[in-house]
């Protein structure tokens, strides 16, 4: 499935959702809607955060399935949880 | 290997490192007691005669817990998360390297050498005690005790960042006042005891 962007590839401004369409029915919706703090996040982080919750919010656990230290999945999941504050 | 040589910290967990930075500190102690070399300092080592085995695990005992402490209080000023485990594995892998030094004593020539280097006065300076093929050999030593100090304070700065999350200047002049203060206090540690 095609990567959804979040930056204008112009001016790198975030970008919003302007038209939804349903796939059954072809049915479209136009209007200005933010997208959610956590779509705004680079796809790597997504699937961080979902990892995450999967695992129970368990960091060590985390760590054994990535393979990583736990201060190495803490800091990540530090660095995600100060881009989403800073949104 | 790059994973090994150069982010053990971010990819290893603390038990596996805590367990091999024992195991090869214990090695590294006994190599240094073959060969006469003493690390005494955080930053130290030097080559010095009848030394006993007891000195060097004391040595590098002080040397571990002095760096460990040091760093926990500036890792603790920089992120209030900072785990003393973290820091302490920093502190006992990143001088893994460092003990390979020793092998530069074989047969105690480095520790002669440095001797006769410092029994030398400039009144005669004719009486330089060293020949040619020495002179190489120290400015080998010393190009690789270089790379070797670099390499510890790489790997020490690397475990740092990932103990502490660390970005931007502040860490890295804690990070430097800490050894500093480290260096100083083992050293003195070490003075006392001995």
């Amino acid at each position: 499935m095609a990567q959804l962007p979040i930056k204008c590839p112009s001016c790198q401004n975030t970008l919003e959702v302007s038209e939804l369409s349903c796939a059954n029915c072809e049915t479209k919706i136009s209007g200005n809607y933010a997208l959610p703090a956590l779509m705004q996040l680079s796809i790597e982080d997504q699937e961080f955060i979902l990892e995450f919750v999967l695992t129970g919010g368990s960091l060590k656990k985390m760590a054994i399935k990535l393979g990583k230290s736990y201060p190495t999945v803490r800091n990540k999941l530090d660095d995600i949880i100060e881009q989403l504050n800073s949104k | 290997m790059k994973k090994i040589l150069f982010q053990p910290f971010e990819n290893y967990s603390e038990k596996k490192l805590v367990l091999i930075g024992i195991l090869v500190t214990l090695l590294g102690s006994f190599i240094a007691y073959l060969f006469q070399a003493r690390f005494d300092g955080v930053l130290d080592v030097h080559f010095v005669e009848n030394l006993e085995l007891h000195h060097l695990f004391l040595d590098n005992s002080i040397n571990i817990i002095s760096l460990s402490l040091l760093l926990f209080i500036s890792g603790k000023i920089v992120n209030k998360k900072t785990r003393l485990i973290d820091v302490f594995n920093a502190s006992l892998i990143a001088r893994l390297p460092y003990y390979l030094i020793s092998f530069a004593n074989i047969n105690g020539y480095m520790g002669s050498l440095s001797q006769r280097l410092l029994n030398f006065t400039t009144e005669k300076p004719e009486l330089l005690p060293i020949e040619g093929t020495d002179l190489i050999i120290i400015l080998i030593f010393a190009f690789l005790s270089l790379i070797l100090l670099i390499y510890y304070l790489y790997l020490l700065y690397k475990g740092y960042q990932v103990a502490t999350n660390a970005k931007g200047a502040l860490p890295i002049i804690l990070f430097i006042v800490a050894i500093l203060f480290a260096e100083g206090i083992s050293k003195y540690i070490i003075y006392l005891i001995h």
